[in-house]
């Protein structure tokens, strides 16, 4: 082996192995991609974008929709379902839709109310609900936005809406990359935000690097993706220390993972909001964005709350794989626990946060997807043992998890 | 000089090496793994995994079975719906996801159990003589509700001494039911054996302090149960059978790693775990007389009895492969009884065992279904 090749190799290898490491502010490290020389978009992801007159106009509608709801209901205790239908409202931005209080979605905005209120009456005709590990009930979502003044309810759809309008470029880039949806014509020049990653180890502007014709390049597939991939170290793990801290408890291993420096459970239950009744995915994503740099374009991109309902089994898989190769940044699992997923639980438990860290495609078994598991029973009762909060588990049987939850989304 | 970057080299991919490898249960099909970024690359980090089982002693001494397929006649119930439904010959017990309710519907009646305020159910059994609906409080503060329903004269009754503890593990068969005894920050976690026809029960084995039990288990043969201390990362597990306050060992399970059994005329049918880092993953074997067979991997949370034999699941253990219900018979032969249809990805929740009537719920790629079908007994 020639000495060049050599130091090239262990360049290589150091960068692979130190860059989960850099702290918040470092230069991101170069990522190879198998694509290489040039650059592809099977690669890219995206930043925070421009927030456009189109999209200050659809934001805007919303809202007026939104104040004219609050008019009609002022003053009134609204039904669970009566409730969605006042607070969910969805935004079309460039042909995608975001819909409040439910993320990204292909559904339309008719399908996500009644459908979201069918799951609020179902959730209010519950003489109790399933043991709570810490994920807010769409009911206590609804009513925690309602509570505010108008102007306050507003101002939070506004923050939400602005914030999922700058981030529509990463959910075309998925849909593109991961479903295989043609990108709209101009897409790259409209969003400078789209990175690539070059071969010499930077990150470059997708509408100057990347040709038209690369735009359409081959998407990466399963047969592309290594065997097996992880982030986040096994050391930088947590239990949840009350039982409704599932978020937070995943928060902090996901900011554990980026800077390496804990912060305690109590530190991020306030930046998430939390309350006992517990987390929103939509806190879970924001404030992914806001203190950790797992968002970086050299990363994940901004995270975003996805609906997967349209998703099948093999294009989640990817969308692990893609978030572990490809982001190297975790994943907001968001599933609900029952025992028909999750054989050590002792009972049937509520929505949940895990933290999504790897996947092995375990040679021609069926594939595994590598997670932190925050909850421990044991912890507050004497009917589970103590189990080993790093987990690997069905692929499938996570999948039908996270399909089940009655939100069917994930932060990624 | 020359001779350090080598080296250098060989150290760092070495540990990209340990840290992608050494938490997977299997190893890498192509061999090559450096191409998978890992945070995991210190030292320090690749030498600090928690104990895990693997590569500990397994029984493994003594013969393997091969299952043989021998389908039962499945009945097919549908769709599966979030409910879970449990049937008999005569009855059909269905619990809706809410839990707010069971609703027991036989030939010429129906009648609908609520969770009770507050309450929702969390197990409900059948057999031949009764139906047993068992619902708890969503923080698990007060003791759990046991309603017991005589079915040929629709007697209800309630279980209430021993006082049920406000969760843990519950099970029922052969006309025993078994729940935990505790109070919330108390003492004693103790286990309660109750005869449904009598009316009648009594606390039995109670765990030392720092110890809990789970995975309960009733056969003919009598009562298992996992048995755990507080070790931590991971609790050292010991599968033992129960008589009265006393529990026994199940002979030839390895120290620590067990994660349910079943009695069986001669023995014991249990599961270990190979991968600590993998609990949905068992090995399953059979301890007859004084011999253990291995009957190969399945799905832990399963082990189940019904009819005269010990069922447990196998997840597909391929790419494109079946879900199967095998079966351990009196006769100490393995039988798949039970396949999903198509290829691809599939499992089965645990099967309900109703008075010799298997219920068995199965998710795949290839599409969902519930069945029924009698088992021998």
């Amino acid at each position: 082996m020639s000495r060049r090749r050599t130091i090239a190799i262990g360049s290589l290898a150091l960068l692979l192995l130190g860059a989960p490491f850099l702290p918040d502010g470092d230069t991101p490290p170069a990522l190879e991609t198998g694509s290489a020389p040039g650059v592809s978009l099977a690669d890219a992801t995206a930043g925070a974008g421009t927030l456009t007159p189109a999209m200050r106009q659809e934001i805007d509608a919303v809202l007026a929709a939104g104040r004219t709801a609050a008019r009609a209901t002022a003053g009134a205790r609204l039904r669970p379902a009566a409730l969605v239908r006042s607070q969910v409202r969805c935004a079309d931005f460039e042909g995608q839709r975001y819909c409040l209080n439910a993320g990204w979605t292909a559904s339309t905005e008719d399908q996500v109310v009644t459908e979201l209120a069918r799951s609020a009456t179902s959730e209010s005709a519950r003489s109790t609900y399933r043991e709570e590990t810490g994920d807010l009930t769409l009911t206590a979502q609804l009513r925690q936005r309602a509570a505010l003044s108008p102007a306050a309810r507003e101002r939070a759809d506004r923050a939400e809406l602005t914030a999922a309008a700058r981030s529509v470029a990463k959910v075309w880039l998925l849909r593109h990359q991961v479903q295989g949806v043609p990108l709209p014509d101009g897409f790259l020049a409209r969003h400078p935000e789209i990175r690539t990653r070059t071969a010499s180890g930077t990150t470059t502007a997708a509408s100057t690097a990347t040709s038209a014709a690369s735009a359409d390049a081959p998407r990466k597939s399963f047969a592309d993706y290594p065997a097996r991939g992880r982030v986040l170290r096994n050391s930088e793990v947590a239990e949840q220390t009350r039982t409704y801290w599932c978020g937070p408890t995943s928060m902090q291993m996901i900011g554990w993972g980026w800077s390496h420096q804990q912060h305690s459970q109590q530190y991020w239950a306030g930046k998430l909001g939390t309350t006992s009744e517990g987390t929103a995915i939509s806190e879970m994503v924001k404030v992914t964005n806001r203190y950790t740099g797992w968002d970086r374009a050299a990363y994940a991109g901004k995270y975003v709350v996805l609906d997967i309902k349209d998703w099948s089994y093999r294009q989640w898989y990817v969308l692990q794989m893609r978030h572990t190769v490809d982001y190297r940044a975790p994943v907001i699992l968001h599933p609900v626990l029952l025992k028909k997923w999750y054989p050590y639980l002792d009972d049937d438990a509520s929505g949940h946060f895990q933290v999504g860290r790897g996947y092995s495609k375990n040679g021609d078994r069926p594939n595994l997807l590598r997670y932190f598991e925050p909850w421990n029973q044991q912890r507050f009762d004497r009917s589970e043992p103590y189990i080993d909060r790093r987990q690997l588990k069905s692929a499938y049987r996570a999948y039908r998890a996270n399909r089940e939850h009655f939100q069917h989304n994930i932060g990624v | 000089m020359r001779r350090r970057y080598p080296t250098a080299v060989a150290l760092a991919l070495t540990l990209a090496l340990v840290s992608a490898c050494s938490d997977d249960d299997e190893p890498s099909a192509s061999g090559s793994e450096t191409s998978a970024p890992t945070s995991d690359a210190s030292s320090t980090d690749a030498t600090s995994e928690a104990p895990t089982s693997e590569g500990q002693p397994e029984p493994t001494d003594g013969a393997s079975a091969e299952p043989t397929t021998k389908l039962l006649d499945w009945h097919s119930m549908g769709k599966p719906a979030r409910d879970t439904v449990v049937r008999s010959p005569e009855w059909t017990l269905t619990v809706p996801d809410s839990g707010a309710e069971a609703r027991l519907v036989g030939r010429d009646r129906e009648e609908t159990i609520p969770a009770g305020k507050g309450r929702r159910i969390t197990d409900a059994f059948l057999d031949g003589e009764h139906a047993v609906i068992v619902a708890q409080d969503q923080q698990e503060q007060r003791p759990q509700t046991i309603t017991t329903i005589e079915l040929a004269t629709y007697t209800r009754d309630q279980v209430r001494s021993p006082r049920p503890g406000p969760g843990g593990p519950v099970a029922y068969g052969e006309g025993t039911l078994t729940y935990a005894v505790y109070r919330p920050g108390g003492r004693d976690y103790c286990l309660a054996t109750y005869d449904v026809a009598d009316g009648r029960g009594e606390k039995g084995y109670c765990a030392p302090p720092r110890e809990g039990f789970s995975n309960a288990s009733v056969s003919p043969a009598g009562v298992g149960l996992m048995i755990f201390d507080d070790t931590r990362p991971i609790s050292c597990r010991t599968l033992v059978s129960v008589e009265g306050s006393t529990t026994t060992t199940v002979q030839g399970t390895p120290e620590c790693t067990g994660w349910e059994t079943l009695r069986t005329a001669d023995g014991a049918v249990w599961s270990v775990l190979p991968n600590e880092k993998r609990v949905e993953r068992g090995l399953f074997y059979a301890t007859h007389d004084d011999a253990v067979t291995a009957l190969g991997p399945g799905t832990n949370g399963t082990l189940t009895w019904c009819g005269d034999s010990a069922y447990f699941v196998r997840d597909s253990q391929k790419d494109k492969d079946k879900a199967r219900l095998l079966r351990w018979t009196p006769d100490d032969e393995l039988e798949v009884v039970y396949e999903t249809q198509g290829l691809g990805d599939a499992f089965l929740a645990p099967p309900a065992c109703a008075d010799g009537v298997l219920t068995v719920t199965s998710y795949a790629e290839a599409g969902d279904e519930r069945v029924w079908a009698r088992v021998p007994d």
